[in-house]
């Protein structure tokens, strides 16, 4: 089984007796409400997902990432995970604090460090732009003031409304084990599955022993499809399409930042901590709009040779009527006259109005499953 | 995130320099760091132990949410 990110694998789940010690601190220590995206944060830190990380990041290494995207102790890690808060806030702030979700505490957070950081530099780090057409950029501006770093202790879970796929690394490595997969290879989506997708899919499956599909559950953009559509037409795809002993899904509860290459890092870590040995990266992963070359969010992982997982880079595909079945530039000699683009915009435009996709472009079961759905999107 | 110098022979030096294109570095630093990240990468993973009581509570979990037999 592949080693965590940074070799340890973190879990600081307050267990019965300290859940009790901590929560009797309450009404001595300070508290702030944090948003559904922040709660994801901290659950994925506390289960391990962000292995090394055991908090919100520190000065140094949140310098370190901004620069190098690499921890202070250069271990790689290209997304900062912090926690703002605003000034009159961060005054109150001492040694440690409680973090509240929808009123409800769910972490303790030893407090190491407040500081302040430039929020420029923190944009263009990260998204390599400045521009407010970027929904990331546009985030970043809106953040608090002050940035606090500090280890966290879990102390309840954040709710899903998919309990079935919610699963931590610890129990994905064990699934693996179970398994018999040595070699597991993760795909991370946002969309319901096109044969495009479950091209990729199968392609990257018939080298390794196990797939491993995480649709993305947290906050979209208007007009992505809405997270119980995307659940249930992979269901679809899994009980017509995929053997059980060799697929399996569950759900990554966390916001898409669109940060396009420096995400792809990101998303192979979190992949690395459940246990994968290979991950996808198409076309324009995690992008929006023109932000980013094509295959930007390949190329980057050559900067990362340490990185422990292996990518593994995809193309765009297409369906050919010559060649009869999904593929790419590279193996298909036909003309353009031949091809049938898997354009999400157009896949989108005949779901809305209730018609189902060409057999070439989606599985009729799938396509079914959306129509079902009065309204499939955000 | 300071930096440090280190000594390499000067032979070692210009065959990594001759050499530069096909290990797909830029410079013989980049070289340097980048052989002993990913040689650091291998060495300090450790692999997961997850004891066997904990791991057939795992299981009896995913079994209830339909992943294993």
């Amino acid at each position: 089984m592949i080693a965590p990110h940074g070799g340890r694998l973190i879990e600081r789940i307050a267990g019965k007796k300290e859940k009790e010690d901590l929560l009797s601190l309450r009404g001595k220590y300070p508290e702030i409400e944090i948003s559904r995206e922040l709660a994801f944060e901290v659950e994925n830190i506390a289960i391990g997902l962000f292995s090394p990380l055991e908090g919100f990041l520190g000065k140094e290494d949140f310098h370190s990432v901004l620069k190098r995207g690499r921890l202070a102790s250069d271990i790689p890690w290209t997304i900062p995970i912090v926690l703002d808060v605003d000034k009159e806030k961060a005054q109150e702030i001492g040694e440690g604090l409680f973090l509240l979700y929808e009123g409800k505490p769910i972490a303790w957070m030893e407090v190491q460090e407040k500081f302040t950081y430039d929020k420029d530099e923190m944009a263009y780090s990260v998204y390599g732009t400045l521009s407010e057409e970027h929904p990331g950029v546009v985030k970043v501006k809106s953040m608090k003031d002050i940035l606090v770093g500090g280890k966290i202790t879990l102390l309840n879970h954040v709710s899903s409304p998919f309990p079935k796929y919610k699963l931590t690394p610890k129990e994905t490595r064990v699934l693996f084990e179970t398994k018999g997969w040595r070699r597991v290879v993760g795909f991370q989506t946002r969309n319901v599955p096109h044969l495009g997708h479950e091209y990729i899919q199968k392609t990257a499956l018939t080298f390794v022993d196990g797939l491993f599909i995480n649709p993305v559950i947290g906050k979209k953009k208007k007009g992505d499809f809405k997270d119980e559509v995307i659940i249930k037409a992979y269901e679809a795809l899994f009980k017509y399409y995929y053997l059980p002993e060799t697929a399996t899904m569950a759900i990554l509860q966390m916001e898409m930042r669109y940060a396009g290459p420096r995400e792809a890092i990101h998303h192979a870590i979190i992949r690395k901590n459940y246990g994968c040995t290979h991950f996808i990266v198409g076309r324009d992963h995690a992008g929006v709009g023109n932000f980013y070359s094509p295959y930007a969010a390949q190329e980057i992982f050559d900067d990362y040779p340490d990185l422990g997982i292996i990518p593994l880079f995809f193309r765009s595909f297409f369906y050919c009527k010559k060649c009869g079945g999904v593929v790419n530039e590279k193996v298909c000699p036909h003309e353009e006259e031949h091809r049938i683009s898997f354009s999400g915009t157009k896949i989108r435009a005949l779901l809305m109005e209730g018609k189902i996709p060409p057999a070439e472009l989606m599985r009729p079961e799938v396509a079914k499953v959306i129509t079902e759905f009065n309204n499939p999107f955000v | 995130m300071g930096e440090r110098e280190v000594k390499i022979p000067e032979g070692l030096y210009k065959l990594i320099e001759e050499h530069l294109e096909e290990l797909g570095a830029k410079s013989v630093e980049e070289f340097v760091v980048n052989a002993a990240r990913v040689a650091l990468q291998e060495t300090t993973n450790r692999k997961l132990e997850i004891d066997e009581k904990e791991k057939e509570e795992i299981k009896r979990r995913l079994r209830e949410l339909g992943y294993i037999d």
